[in-house]
């Protein structure tokens, strides 16, 4: 069922990239700033899509919707010591790959709550790291893998040259080919033409 | 979560946010992970910082960048950004990490117990000036506040002339040293404005400023043995605070009959060291104005001075304005103007 009324009794259905559907309460899709935006006050005729989304990344992002119901308006990120054991298990249980989703996805939907979470979450993640570690967490190529992918495209770039050098080198030859046989006609055409010439004379 | 997190693939916005809610010392450590990374910082950073960029060179052998955090007007905490420290013998730099800052390779590595990093250098100063030109064009910011001593007061000359800003606090402290006429002048003429000027360290012998007194809203002088009235009359402060004066309470009469009528309008406290303290001096022509008030009251100025008034005299300016004259044995006299005003120190 969709509708635009604002009564948090409201289900609504959300299509994932999948197809799939699910529903999930109006209170819950309200704290979407994009859904207010684009269906809050027109409707939706059916499922709304948000299929740029996989299904269990969109079930992740609207279980914390759910949850944050009934919380108290955002007043910016809490600090570690003050999330709830739920807010905690929320985050912990999500691998690198799905927090990535439910970022993009949080940001899509304009979720401010859930994104400055997320966010805040990867910036104490860096706290306190060396450039080296931070290199490997935000999974940038090392100085030495640089060089390593310099030599490789030097390599690369040597070996395309001599790719090259050789390719115009057989086109010259090619040219010189191709040339030949004009070459070798006038010089049949001239020998053709001595013998006649020597047989009339022999005439 | 501790796996690895792509921060330069994820889209504009939260990438901005996780930006901006990185603290200082790890967006230094990301600025050197890459070009990218350190562009990223500079085009994504919105929020204002907490807190103002503070330069000190403490000793000759390291030097600091911080944020740093007063608690009750004393420096507690400190938010450590980058440092610059001299080379020592007994360590090896070898197997430490090389950053590029200011188109030469620094060696670096992280202070453990407190997560900013130590760049090396065969001279700090040198050193302090490079990071300090990383650390304002990273985060596009000017330093705010400065503390020198005298073997670094070059580095006031320095900031001063590298940027457009005024520095807002100056602290010129060196408990041993004798400042030169030269430096107390520069500080007073061409630091201006500034919010906060604390000078501790002794004048040069028989030195006086004689020029229009700077407008500076907290002044704290340990020895103000070249303060003169004429000083007292051009100056426009909140917080004055004075140590080692040689000024009189016949001066006090006068500086107090001037704000009586109008002048250092923005004053709140106002403490002197004198050489000796006569209240009826003090007080001469203004006794009929003047109401002795027993009781002990607690003040603290607007920078965050608390001082107690037990037993001192109100006087009321026309506007309506009164002002506590105490004496506080031995030596010092104390004006403080209400009402009270909440202090912040940032």
């Amino acid at each position: 069922m969709t509708s635009p009324a604002s009564s948090s009794e409201v289900k609504y259905l959300i299509e994932s990239s999948e197809g799939n559907t699910f529903d999930v309460s109006g209170a819950a899709l309200r704290q979407s700033n994009t859904f207010n935006a684009m269906f809050l006050n027109i409707g939706a005729d059916g499922p709304i899509p948000f299929t740029d989304y996989n299904e269990a990344t969109l079930k992740k992002v609207f279980e914390y919707c759910e949850h944050s119901v009934n919380e108290e308006n955002y007043s910016g990120p809490k600090h570690q010591d003050d999330l709830s054991k739920w807010d905690l298990n929320f985050f912990n249980e999500m691998d690198q790959k799905m927090f990535i989703d439910v970022i993009n996805a949080s940001n899509f939907l304009d979720i401010e709550r859930l994104t400055s979470y997320c966010c805040e979450r990867i910036a104490r993640m860096l706290r306190g790291k060396n450039t080296q570690e931070m290199i490997k967490v935000i999974t940038l190529p090392t100085a030495e893998e640089l060089e390593a992918k310099q030599k490789v495209e030097e390599k690369k770039a040597a070996a395309a040259k001599k790719v090259a050098e050789k390719a115009a080198e057989t086109a010259e030859k090619t040219e010189t080919l191709e040339e030949l046989p004009v070459q070798q006609l006038v010089q049949t055409t001239r020998n053709k033409l001595t013998r006649k010439y020597l047989s009339f004379s022999n005439e | 979560m501790t796996s690895p997190f792509p921060l330069l693939h994820v889209p504009y916005l939260p990438q901005g946010r996780i930006i901006d809610f990185m603290d200082p010392d790890a967006l230094v450590s990301l600025s050197f992970c890459s070009q990218k990374s350190h562009s990223v910082i500079k085009t994504q950073r919105k929020l204002p910082f907490d807190g103002h960029l503070l330069v000190e060179e403490s000793d000759k052998n390291s030097s600091f960048l911080s944020f740093p955090k007063f608690v009750f007007g004393l420096l507690r905490k400190r938010n450590c950004v980058l440092s610059a420290e001299k080379f020592v013998d007994n360590i090896n730099y070898e197997s430490m990490e090389s950053v590029k800052m200011g188109g030469q390779h620094v060696r670096v590595e992280m202070d453990c117990l407190n997560g900013y990093i130590i760049s090396y250098w065969e001279n700090t100063t040198d050193g302090l000036k490079v990071i300090t030109e990383y650390v304002t064009n990273l985060f596009n910011i000017d330093i705010s506040d400065i503390r020198a001593s005298k073997q670094s007061f070059h580095m006031i000359e320095w900031v001063n002339s590298r940027q457009k800003t005024p520095l807002r606090r100056v602290w010129y402290v060196d408990w041993n040293a004798t400042s030169s006429e030269e430096e107390l002048i520069y500080i007073l003429k061409f630091c201006r404005p500034m919010s906060e000027l604390s000078m501790h360290l002794k004048p040069p012998q028989n030195f006086r400023f004689t020029e229009k007194f700077p407008i500076i809203d907290c002044l704290d002088i340990i020895h103000g043995e070249w303060m003169t009235l004429d000083n007292l009359l051009t100056m426009d402060g909140i917080d004055i605070v004075l140590e080692k004066t040689i000024l009189t309470s016949r001066d006090l009469n006068v500086f107090l009959k001037h704000w009586l009528a109008g002048g250092c309008p923005r004053l709140k406290l106002f403490c002197a060291r004198l050489g000796s303290v006569d209240m009826f001096q003090v007080l001469d022509g203004l006794m009929r104005n003047a109401v002795f008030v027993e009781n002990s009251r607690y003040y603290t100025s607007p920078f965050g001075y608390s001082r107690v008034l037990s037993g001192g005299y109100d006087i009321q300016r026309e506007d309506g304005v009164t002002a506590t004259v105490h004496y506080q044995p031995p030596r010092t006299l104390i004006i403080a103007v209400w009402p009270e005003t909440p202090y912040n120190y940032n």
